[in-house]
Protein backbone atom coordinates (compact mmCIF):
# COMPACT_ATOMS: atom_id res chain seq x y z
CA UNK A 1 0.00 0.00 0.00
CA UNK A 2 2.64 2.16 0.69
CA UNK A 3 3.91 1.95 -3.22
CA UNK A 4 0.45 2.53 -4.29
CA UNK A 5 0.35 5.94 -2.33
CA UNK A 6 3.80 7.07 -3.21
CA UNK A 7 2.99 6.74 -6.58
CA UNK A 8 -0.18 8.33 -5.81
CA UNK A 9 1.52 11.44 -4.50
CA UNK A 10 4.05 11.19 -7.26
CA UNK A 11 3.08 9.69 -10.43
CA UNK A 12 5.66 8.43 -13.32
CA UNK A 13 8.75 6.94 -10.66
CA UNK A 14 11.03 4.08 -11.60
CA UNK A 15 11.49 1.62 -9.69
CA UNK A 16 14.89 2.60 -8.12
CA UNK A 17 12.85 5.80 -6.73
CA UNK A 18 10.07 4.14 -5.08
CA UNK A 19 12.62 1.87 -3.42
CA UNK A 20 14.86 5.19 -2.18
CA UNK A 21 11.34 6.72 -1.51
CA UNK A 22 10.98 3.28 0.99
CA UNK A 23 13.96 3.54 2.28
CA UNK A 24 13.82 7.00 3.26
CA UNK A 25 9.91 7.31 4.41
CA UNK A 26 8.80 3.92 5.68
CA UNK A 27 12.56 3.37 7.72
CA UNK A 28 11.22 1.95 10.39
CA UNK A 29 9.24 -0.95 7.86
CA UNK A 30 12.78 -2.30 6.88
CA UNK A 31 11.33 -2.99 3.66
CA UNK A 32 13.69 -5.67 1.32
CA UNK A 33 15.47 -3.42 -1.19
CA UNK A 34 14.17 -5.96 -4.03
CA UNK A 35 10.45 -4.98 -2.63
CA UNK A 36 9.68 -2.00 -4.64
CA UNK A 37 10.30 -4.11 -7.94
CA UNK A 38 8.36 -6.97 -6.99
CA UNK A 39 5.82 -5.39 -6.30
CA UNK A 40 5.16 -2.71 -9.03
CA UNK A 41 5.50 -5.98 -11.43
CA UNK A 42 3.14 -7.87 -9.01
CA UNK A 43 0.51 -5.16 -9.08
CA UNK A 44 1.03 -4.12 -13.16
CA UNK A 45 0.50 -7.95 -14.16
CA UNK A 46 -2.48 -7.59 -11.63
CA UNK A 47 -3.12 -11.54 -11.06
CA UNK A 48 -6.42 -12.13 -9.54
CA UNK A 49 -7.17 -7.95 -9.61
CA UNK A 50 -7.02 -5.54 -11.86
CA UNK A 51 -4.08 -3.72 -12.65
CA UNK A 52 -3.44 -1.42 -9.88
CA UNK A 53 -0.23 0.39 -11.56
CA UNK A 54 0.24 0.79 -14.96
CA UNK A 55 3.77 1.52 -16.88
CA UNK A 56 3.26 5.46 -18.13
CA UNK A 57 6.85 5.37 -20.06
CA UNK A 58 8.54 2.07 -21.50
CA UNK A 59 12.33 2.10 -22.07
CA UNK A 60 13.66 1.47 -25.30
CA UNK A 61 15.56 -2.19 -24.96
CA UNK A 62 15.34 -5.20 -22.66
CA UNK A 63 16.66 -3.39 -19.85
CA UNK A 64 13.64 -2.02 -17.38
CA UNK A 65 14.83 -0.10 -14.91
CA UNK A 66 14.09 3.45 -16.96
CA UNK A 67 10.29 2.19 -17.07
CA UNK A 68 7.79 4.33 -15.15
CA UNK A 69 4.81 3.75 -13.23
CA UNK A 70 1.45 5.09 -12.19
CA UNK A 71 -1.18 3.93 -10.22
CA UNK A 72 -4.27 3.30 -12.06
CA UNK A 73 -7.99 4.26 -11.04
CA UNK A 74 -8.22 0.83 -9.45
CA UNK A 75 -4.96 1.24 -7.56
CA UNK A 76 -6.74 4.60 -6.42
CA UNK A 77 -9.52 3.17 -5.72
CA UNK A 78 -7.74 0.26 -3.10
CA UNK A 79 -5.02 3.33 -2.07
CA UNK A 80 -8.15 5.12 -0.31
CA UNK A 81 -10.08 2.20 0.69
CA UNK A 82 -7.54 1.26 3.31
CA UNK A 83 -6.57 4.76 3.92
CA UNK A 84 -10.06 5.10 5.18
CA UNK A 85 -10.97 1.51 6.66
CA UNK A 86 -12.15 1.74 9.98
CA UNK A 87 -10.24 -0.28 12.85
CA UNK A 88 -12.27 -3.59 13.86
CA UNK A 89 -11.63 -6.17 16.87
CA UNK A 90 -7.40 -6.32 16.96
CA UNK A 91 -6.07 -2.46 16.18
CA UNK A 92 -4.20 -2.79 12.64
CA UNK A 93 -0.53 -2.98 13.01
CA UNK A 94 0.85 0.10 14.56
CA UNK A 95 2.56 0.51 11.67
CA UNK A 96 -0.60 0.84 9.47
CA UNK A 97 -1.25 4.26 11.10
CA UNK A 98 2.14 5.34 10.65
CA UNK A 99 2.04 4.59 7.08
CA UNK A 100 -1.13 6.23 6.62
CA UNK A 101 0.03 9.56 8.56
CA UNK A 102 3.21 9.32 6.28
CA UNK A 103 1.17 8.97 2.60
CA UNK A 104 -2.32 11.17 3.89
CA UNK A 105 -3.45 14.77 2.09
CA UNK A 106 -4.63 17.47 4.05
CA UNK A 107 -8.12 16.75 3.25
CA UNK A 108 -7.60 12.69 4.53
CA UNK A 109 -7.14 14.56 8.06
CA UNK A 110 -10.79 14.18 9.26
CA UNK A 111 -10.40 10.50 8.61
CA UNK A 112 -7.34 9.74 10.17
CA UNK A 113 -8.06 11.70 13.47
CA UNK A 114 -11.57 9.27 13.78
CA UNK A 115 -9.09 6.28 12.71
CA UNK A 116 -6.52 7.30 15.72
CA UNK A 117 -8.81 7.93 18.15
CA UNK A 118 -10.81 4.26 17.23
CA UNK A 119 -7.87 2.47 17.60
CA UNK A 120 -7.04 4.62 20.91
CA UNK A 121 -10.31 3.70 22.04
CA UNK A 122 -9.85 -0.22 20.53
CA UNK A 123 -6.80 -0.45 22.69
CA UNK A 124 -8.59 1.49 26.38
CA UNK A 125 -11.23 -1.46 26.00
CA UNK A 126 -8.40 -4.13 25.73
CA UNK A 127 -6.76 -2.45 28.30
CA UNK A 128 -9.46 -2.86 30.72
CA UNK A 129 -10.08 -6.03 29.70
CA UNK A 130 -6.58 -7.57 30.24
CA UNK A 131 -6.39 -5.05 33.59
CA UNK A 132 -9.37 -6.73 34.98
CA UNK A 133 -8.07 -10.31 34.45
CA UNK A 134 -4.75 -9.61 36.30
CA UNK A 135 -6.58 -7.71 39.17
CA UNK A 136 -8.42 -11.06 39.46
CA UNK A 137 -5.75 -12.81 39.38
CA UNK A 138 -4.36 -10.92 42.00
CA UNK A 139 -6.92 -11.13 44.13
CA UNK A 140 -6.66 -15.07 43.40
CA UNK A 141 -3.16 -15.58 44.53
CA UNK A 142 -3.97 -13.46 47.69
CA UNK A 143 -6.30 -15.87 48.95
CA UNK A 144 -4.05 -18.59 48.40
CA UNK A 145 -2.70 -20.12 51.35
CA UNK A 146 0.81 -18.81 51.70
CA UNK A 147 2.86 -21.76 53.62
CA UNK A 148 3.64 -24.05 51.07
CA UNK A 149 7.06 -23.35 49.68
CA UNK A 150 6.40 -22.81 45.91
CA UNK A 151 7.71 -25.82 43.50
CA UNK A 152 8.62 -26.14 39.84
CA UNK A 153 5.19 -26.04 39.09
CA UNK A 154 4.41 -23.01 40.21
CA UNK A 155 7.15 -21.46 38.80
CA UNK A 156 6.45 -22.47 35.65
CA UNK A 157 2.74 -20.86 36.68
CA UNK A 158 4.41 -17.70 36.84
CA UNK A 159 6.21 -17.65 33.78
CA UNK A 160 2.57 -18.49 32.18
CA UNK A 161 1.43 -15.29 33.97
CA UNK A 162 4.22 -12.95 32.91
CA UNK A 163 1.89 -11.97 29.71
CA UNK A 164 -0.81 -11.31 32.46
CA UNK A 165 1.19 -8.81 34.16
CA UNK A 166 2.81 -7.03 30.95
CA UNK A 167 -0.35 -6.45 28.72
CA UNK A 168 -2.49 -4.48 30.42
CA UNK A 169 0.74 -1.80 30.63
CA UNK A 170 0.78 -2.31 26.49
CA UNK A 171 -2.05 -1.97 25.96
CA UNK A 172 -2.01 1.27 28.01
CA UNK A 173 0.32 2.98 26.60
CA UNK A 174 -0.84 1.77 22.79
CA UNK A 175 -3.98 3.83 24.11
CA UNK A 176 -2.59 6.82 25.01
CA UNK A 177 -0.23 7.11 21.98
CA UNK A 178 -2.92 6.98 19.32
CA UNK A 179 -4.85 9.65 21.41
CA UNK A 180 -1.63 11.30 21.74
CA UNK A 181 -1.47 10.98 17.58
CA UNK A 182 -5.31 11.94 17.07
CA UNK A 183 -4.56 15.37 19.55
CA UNK A 184 -1.45 16.48 16.92
CA UNK A 185 -3.61 15.29 14.35
CA UNK A 186 -6.10 17.88 15.23
CA UNK A 187 -4.00 20.76 16.27
CA UNK A 188 -3.06 20.63 12.33
CA UNK A 189 -5.74 20.58 11.45
CA UNK A 190 -7.24 23.02 13.29
CA UNK A 191 -4.49 25.48 12.04
CA UNK A 192 -4.54 24.37 8.20
CA UNK A 193 -8.61 25.12 8.48
CA UNK A 194 -9.38 21.62 7.98
CA UNK A 195 -12.78 20.77 9.65
CA UNK A 196 -13.03 17.47 11.86
CA UNK A 197 -14.94 16.14 14.04
CA UNK A 198 -14.27 16.89 17.75
CA UNK A 199 -13.34 14.30 20.18
CA UNK A 200 -16.61 13.34 22.32
CA UNK B 1 -18.71 4.01 51.42
CA UNK B 2 -17.37 7.31 52.44
CA UNK B 3 -15.55 9.74 49.51
CA UNK B 4 -11.63 10.56 50.34
CA UNK B 5 -11.59 12.69 47.46
CA UNK B 6 -14.32 14.29 44.91
CA UNK B 7 -13.66 16.81 42.48
CA UNK B 8 -17.10 18.20 40.78
CA UNK B 9 -16.24 20.22 37.55
CA UNK B 10 -12.83 21.73 38.45
CA UNK B 11 -10.99 23.80 36.20
CA UNK B 12 -7.37 25.77 36.36
CA UNK B 13 -5.78 27.92 34.21
CA UNK B 14 -2.56 29.62 34.28
CA UNK B 15 -1.16 32.98 32.32
CA UNK B 16 1.37 31.90 29.77
CA UNK B 17 2.93 35.19 28.49
CA UNK B 18 -0.39 37.12 27.09
CA UNK B 19 -2.49 33.98 27.34
CA UNK B 20 -4.38 32.05 29.80
CA UNK B 21 -3.52 28.47 29.35
CA UNK B 22 -6.58 26.10 30.50
CA UNK B 23 -4.55 23.00 32.53
CA UNK B 24 -7.65 21.50 33.86
CA UNK B 25 -10.68 22.01 32.24
CA UNK B 26 -14.07 20.81 33.56
CA UNK B 27 -12.37 17.95 35.81
CA UNK B 28 -14.50 15.46 37.69
CA UNK B 29 -13.60 12.74 39.46
CA UNK B 30 -14.38 10.34 42.94
CA UNK B 31 -11.94 8.02 44.79
CA UNK B 32 -13.63 6.64 47.78
CA UNK B 33 -11.88 5.68 51.34
CA UNK B 34 -10.05 2.47 50.41
CA UNK B 35 -9.73 2.75 46.46
CA UNK B 36 -6.47 3.79 44.18
CA UNK B 37 -6.78 6.03 41.51
CA UNK B 38 -4.39 6.45 38.90
CA UNK B 39 -4.02 9.53 36.28
CA UNK B 40 -1.84 8.99 33.84
CA UNK B 41 0.16 11.43 31.47
CA UNK B 42 2.97 12.95 29.49
CA UNK B 43 5.05 16.01 31.04
CA UNK B 44 3.45 18.90 31.26
CA UNK B 45 0.07 17.62 31.25
CA UNK B 46 -1.36 18.83 34.50
CA UNK B 47 -0.56 15.78 36.77
CA UNK B 48 1.14 18.32 39.44
CA UNK B 49 -1.51 20.58 39.17
CA UNK B 50 -4.32 17.96 39.44
CA UNK B 51 -2.74 17.07 42.72
CA UNK B 52 -2.12 20.41 44.18
CA UNK B 53 -5.67 20.86 43.36
CA UNK B 54 -6.77 17.84 44.98
CA UNK B 55 -4.78 18.77 48.25
CA UNK B 56 -6.19 22.26 48.25
CA UNK B 57 -3.25 24.24 48.52
CA UNK B 58 -3.80 25.45 44.88
CA UNK B 59 -7.20 27.42 44.73
CA UNK B 60 -9.45 26.61 41.92
CA UNK B 61 -11.14 28.60 39.24
CA UNK B 62 -14.46 27.23 39.14
CA UNK B 63 -15.46 23.95 40.54
CA UNK B 64 -15.45 22.65 44.00
CA UNK B 65 -12.85 19.99 45.70
CA UNK B 66 -14.16 17.91 48.91
CA UNK B 67 -11.65 15.98 51.23
CA UNK B 68 -13.37 13.34 53.20
CA UNK B 69 -16.63 14.90 52.11
CA UNK B 70 -15.83 18.39 53.44
CA UNK B 71 -15.34 21.36 50.70
CA UNK B 72 -11.95 22.62 51.18
CA UNK B 73 -12.87 25.62 48.21
CA UNK B 74 -14.32 27.73 49.66
CA UNK B 75 -11.84 27.01 53.06
CA UNK B 76 -9.89 29.76 54.56
CA UNK B 77 -5.84 28.91 55.07
CA UNK B 78 -6.37 28.05 58.41
CA UNK B 79 -9.22 25.12 58.09
CA UNK B 80 -6.94 24.23 55.06
CA UNK B 81 -3.56 23.63 56.71
CA UNK B 82 -5.89 22.11 59.81
CA UNK B 83 -7.04 19.51 57.12
CA UNK B 84 -3.61 19.19 55.43
CA UNK B 85 -2.41 18.70 58.39
CA UNK B 86 -4.21 16.01 59.45
CA UNK B 87 -6.50 14.43 56.55
CA UNK B 88 -3.96 14.92 53.73
CA UNK B 89 -0.71 13.11 53.11
CA UNK B 90 1.35 13.91 50.00
CA UNK B 91 3.99 12.43 48.79
CA UNK B 92 6.19 13.76 46.12
CA UNK B 93 9.28 13.57 44.48
CA UNK B 94 11.27 16.83 45.47
CA UNK B 95 11.52 16.26 49.27
CA UNK B 96 11.70 18.43 52.11
CA UNK B 97 11.89 22.41 51.15
CA UNK B 98 14.32 23.07 54.24
CA UNK B 99 17.85 20.97 55.48
CA UNK B 100 15.81 18.56 57.49
CA UNK B 101 17.35 14.82 58.54
CA UNK B 102 14.79 11.93 57.61
CA UNK B 103 14.08 11.71 60.81
CA UNK B 104 13.26 15.79 60.97
CA UNK B 105 11.25 15.54 57.87
CA UNK B 106 8.81 12.79 58.99
CA UNK B 107 7.96 14.34 62.24
CA UNK B 108 7.50 17.77 60.85
CA UNK B 109 4.12 16.03 59.78
CA UNK B 110 3.16 15.05 63.37
CA UNK B 111 4.28 18.36 64.70
CA UNK B 112 1.71 19.76 62.19
CA UNK B 113 -0.88 17.60 63.83
CA UNK B 114 -0.26 18.93 66.81
CA UNK B 115 -1.68 15.91 68.06
CA UNK B 116 1.16 14.19 70.12
CA UNK B 117 3.56 15.24 72.50
CA UNK B 118 7.42 15.55 71.09
CA UNK B 119 8.28 11.84 73.24
CA UNK B 120 5.20 10.01 71.50
CA UNK B 121 6.17 12.10 68.32
CA UNK B 122 10.05 10.83 68.61
CA UNK B 123 8.86 7.24 69.55
CA UNK B 124 6.09 7.05 66.71
CA UNK B 125 8.57 8.21 64.05
CA UNK B 126 11.10 5.97 65.21
CA UNK B 127 8.96 3.03 64.78
CA UNK B 128 6.92 4.29 61.68
CA UNK B 129 10.91 4.52 59.96
CA UNK B 130 11.94 0.88 61.46
CA UNK B 131 8.42 -0.16 59.69
CA UNK B 132 9.67 1.50 56.26
CA UNK B 133 13.49 -0.30 56.79
CA UNK B 134 15.15 3.28 57.14
CA UNK B 135 16.43 2.87 60.96
CA UNK B 136 19.81 3.48 59.60
CA UNK B 137 18.77 6.46 57.69
CA UNK B 138 17.22 8.40 60.48
CA UNK B 139 20.09 10.86 60.89
CA UNK B 140 20.89 11.22 56.93
CA UNK B 141 19.70 14.50 54.85
CA UNK B 142 17.65 13.64 51.56
CA UNK B 143 20.87 14.34 49.27
CA UNK B 144 22.23 11.11 50.73
CA UNK B 145 19.50 9.09 50.23
CA UNK B 146 19.39 7.09 47.54
CA UNK B 147 16.31 6.96 44.79
CA UNK B 148 14.93 3.84 46.65
CA UNK B 149 15.05 5.65 50.31
CA UNK B 150 13.44 8.82 49.29
CA UNK B 151 10.71 7.19 47.85
CA UNK B 152 10.39 5.24 50.98
CA UNK B 153 10.92 8.18 52.78
CA UNK B 154 8.22 10.28 51.38
CA UNK B 155 5.76 7.51 51.81
CA UNK B 156 7.05 7.58 55.77
CA UNK B 157 6.31 10.76 55.64
CA UNK B 158 2.74 11.29 53.98
CA UNK B 159 1.35 8.30 55.69
CA UNK B 160 2.27 8.51 59.28
CA UNK B 161 -0.63 10.47 60.36
CA UNK B 162 -2.81 7.90 59.22
CA UNK B 163 -4.74 10.58 56.29
CA UNK B 164 -8.18 9.84 54.51
CA UNK B 165 -6.46 11.05 51.55
CA UNK B 166 -3.18 9.84 49.77
CA UNK B 167 -2.06 12.19 46.94
CA UNK B 168 1.39 10.40 44.90
CA UNK B 169 2.86 12.71 42.48
CA UNK B 170 5.25 10.90 39.97
CA UNK B 171 7.13 9.00 42.64
CA UNK B 172 7.52 5.57 41.30
CA UNK B 173 8.94 6.85 37.95
CA UNK B 174 12.15 5.73 37.23
CA UNK B 175 12.14 2.80 39.64
CA UNK B 176 13.30 -0.55 38.43
CA UNK B 177 10.93 -2.83 38.00
CA UNK B 178 10.91 -5.05 41.01
CA UNK B 179 11.14 -1.46 43.56
CA UNK B 180 8.24 -0.35 41.28
CA UNK B 181 6.35 -3.74 42.19
CA UNK B 182 7.41 -3.07 45.71
CA UNK B 183 6.08 0.47 46.30
CA UNK B 184 2.93 -0.65 43.99
CA UNK B 185 2.69 -2.91 47.31
CA UNK B 186 3.38 -0.69 49.92
CA UNK B 187 0.62 1.80 48.32
CA UNK B 188 -2.18 -1.08 48.19
CA UNK B 189 -0.85 -1.73 51.77
CA UNK B 190 -1.90 1.83 52.39
CA UNK B 191 -5.04 1.57 51.18
CA UNK B 192 -5.91 -1.27 53.02
CA UNK B 193 -4.69 -0.84 56.54
CA UNK B 194 -5.01 2.53 56.72
CA UNK B 195 -8.17 2.68 54.39
CA UNK B 196 -7.32 6.10 52.87
CA UNK B 197 -8.19 6.83 49.37
CA UNK B 198 -5.10 7.20 47.07
CA UNK B 199 -4.76 9.39 43.84
CA UNK B 200 -1.35 9.17 42.19
CA UNK B 201 -0.17 10.65 39.22
CA UNK B 202 2.08 8.94 37.18
CA UNK B 203 3.60 8.91 33.75
CA UNK B 204 4.54 4.87 33.41
CA UNK B 205 2.10 2.95 32.79
CA UNK B 206 3.04 0.14 34.80
CA UNK B 207 1.97 1.47 37.96
CA UNK B 208 -1.10 2.59 36.89
CA UNK B 209 -1.85 -1.05 35.96
CA UNK B 210 -3.01 -1.97 39.90
CA UNK B 211 -5.27 1.19 40.23
CA UNK B 212 -8.50 0.63 40.35
CA UNK B 213 -9.42 3.37 38.31
CA UNK B 214 -7.15 4.94 35.75
CA UNK B 215 -7.31 8.33 33.85
CA UNK B 216 -5.65 9.70 31.28
CA UNK B 217 -5.33 13.39 31.27
CA UNK B 218 -3.97 15.33 28.36
CA UNK B 219 -5.07 18.97 27.22
CA UNK B 220 -6.60 19.67 30.81
CA UNK B 221 -9.01 16.74 30.07
CA UNK B 222 -9.74 13.67 31.63
CA UNK B 223 -10.71 10.44 29.96
CA UNK B 224 -11.24 7.34 31.93
CA UNK B 225 -9.46 4.46 30.68
CA UNK B 226 -11.04 1.82 33.60
CA UNK B 227 -12.55 1.75 36.47
CA UNK B 228 -12.66 -1.81 38.56
CA UNK B 229 -16.33 -3.32 38.65
CA UNK B 230 -15.89 -3.75 42.36
CA UNK B 231 -13.63 -6.75 42.60
CA UNK B 232 -10.77 -4.38 43.97
CA UNK B 233 -11.78 -2.10 47.40
CA UNK B 234 -8.78 -2.61 49.44
CA UNK B 235 -10.30 -1.33 52.87
CA UNK B 236 -13.29 -3.30 52.22
CA UNK B 237 -11.32 -6.69 51.27
CA UNK B 238 -9.70 -5.91 55.02
CA UNK B 239 -12.80 -5.72 56.97
CA UNK B 240 -13.77 -9.25 55.36
CA UNK B 241 -10.40 -10.98 56.04
CA UNK B 242 -10.37 -9.65 59.75
CA UNK B 243 -14.26 -10.85 59.94
CA UNK B 244 -13.31 -14.07 58.13
CA UNK B 245 -10.13 -14.70 60.91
Amino acid sequence: MAILGLLIERPDQTVAEVAEELKVRFARSRFDPATASHTLRRMAHGERTRPRVRRSYESPGSGRKLDRYRATLAGMDEFRSWMYARPTGVPALREALYGRIELCQLEDLPELIRIAREEASIATDFFSETKTRLSHHLERNRRKSKREEPGPKDYLQEVRNVLLHITPEYWSARSIHNEEIARHLERVAERAGVQFEAAP
Amino acid sequence: MSSALRLVGVSKAFDRGRDRVGVLQDVSLEVAAGQIAAVVGTRDQGKTTLIRVASGTLRVDQGSVFVDDREVTGMSDRQLTEVLARKIGIAARSGPEARLTVHDYVEMSLTAARDWSSRERRERVTRTLREFDLAGATGLMWSELSNWQRVLVEFAQAVIVRPRLLLIDDVLDGLGLDKKQTALELIEGFAEEIGCGVLMAVSDHAAAVRAGQVWHLADGKLRLMHKDSGIVDLHERREVRAAEN
